[in-house]
């Protein structure tokens, strides 16, 4: 089975970032199209969107055929009936990873698409973005390495790994040294 | 993921039509290199509940029967995930079936840990009684939990 077209909606979130990621991977894998749609509430000015979009199809676009779409309604709605009627193969949507409430109101448009797809759904939790743009053994993205307080080699934390251990190693050793029987009056 | 496409997967089975239907896509589609896909059925143990007034050797009947039961739905699990687990080789991917025991989403999530997966592949639908929904409750409860991709077939 080839996948030829690859439907990519996104709201602009840290979360549909790291699907348009994946979704650019696959595209580039697969040889296919990939469409990059976003959906306005009605009732709004589309200008300001509009150059969102611009901008996020141009970061996924390199090397690739890229199909910018901006339409106006329901999201989840929209998303569906675009793949309806584009005959997409797969639609890459990014989840919040969230329960609760929070997910009641801001994962929905993705359990819209998972429900009513005609087609494969790839869903793409947020938290997969920290990890992806995270090189081995870089501290991870957006974190300035700074001295930790003890040794002065660079570390995320303000005490680095290494140290806390042996803190804490000399904190335990007190502690026995302190409670050994007998040094406290007790019985022998 | 980059430019890897699905590398190691889990495939979740449940003997549903929508389950065969993911399990015939990673099929058709042309496995990365070193792309391994673990087919996963989670089998729900038959438990006897402790029936103190019950004779003794009449619960040892029931218990038999249920642990026959369980025995049973094992090995047809097992077969079936053997069977997608060589469609699979075929195809180009390093397959393997695992039978696990226990609750089906715990179980899934446990599998994606230990085969250090990063998609997980299921069919919308399972194989429970209420067929019409759109959503099985174990693909919507994966969508939640599931800390890796997650692939929904139709």
């Amino acid at each position: 089975m080839r996948l030829n077209e690859i439907l990519f909606p996104t709201d602009f979130s840290p979360a549909s970032e790291a699907a348009g990621r994946v979704a650019r991977e696959m595209a580039v894998q697969a040889g296919a199209r990939l469409h990059v749609l976003h959906v306005v509430p009605p009732v709004t000015d589309p200008s300001l969107p509009a150059e969102s979009l611009a901008r996020a199809a141009r970061s996924l676009a390199d090397g690739l055929r890229v199909e910018t779409v901006l339409l106006s309604g329901w999201a989840g709605r929209n998303v569906v009936d675009y793949a309806r009627e584009k005959r997409i193969d797969l639609i890459v949507v990014g989840t919040h990873g969230r329960t609760g409430i929070t997910h009641a109101i801001l994962g929905s448009v993705a359990e819209t698409v998972v429900r009513l797809a005609p087609c494969l759904v790839l869903t793409v939790p947020a938290s997969l973005l920290a990890e992806r743009s995270a090189a081995p053994g870089a501290p991870p993205a957006g974190v300035s390495p700074r001295p930790c307080l003890v040794c002065d080699t660079a570390s995320e934390d303000l005490i680095c790994e290494g140290c806390r251990a042996r803190i804490r190693a000399e904190r335990l050793e007190q502690k026995r040294e302190s409670e050994r029987p007998g040094q406290r009056g007790l019985p022998v | 993921m980059a430019g890897r496409g699905f590398r190691r997967v889990v495939l979740g089975m449940d003997g549903s039509a929508h389950s065969r239907r993911a399990a015939a896509f990673l099929a058709r589609v042309t496995p990365p290199r070193g792309g391994r896909v673990t087919v996963v059925r989670v089998v729900e143990p038959m438990r006897v509940p402790a029936m103190p007034l019950v004779p003794a050797p009449m619960r040892a009947q029931i218990a038999g029967q249920a642990e026959a039961a369980n025995r049973s739905r094992t090995a047809a699990a097992r077969r079936q995930v053997e069977a997608v687990a060589a469609t699979l080789a075929r195809a180009g991917w390093r397959a393997r079936g695992v039978v696990r025991s226990g609750v089906p989403l715990a179980e899934l999530l446990a599998a994606i840990r230990t085969e250090r997966a990063d998609v997980l592949a299921l069919g919308a639908r399972g194989a429970g009684a209420v067929t019409h929904f759109l959503l099985g409750s174990v693909s919507e409860a994966a969508l939640k939990h599931a800390p890796v991709e997650v692939l929904i077939v139709k």
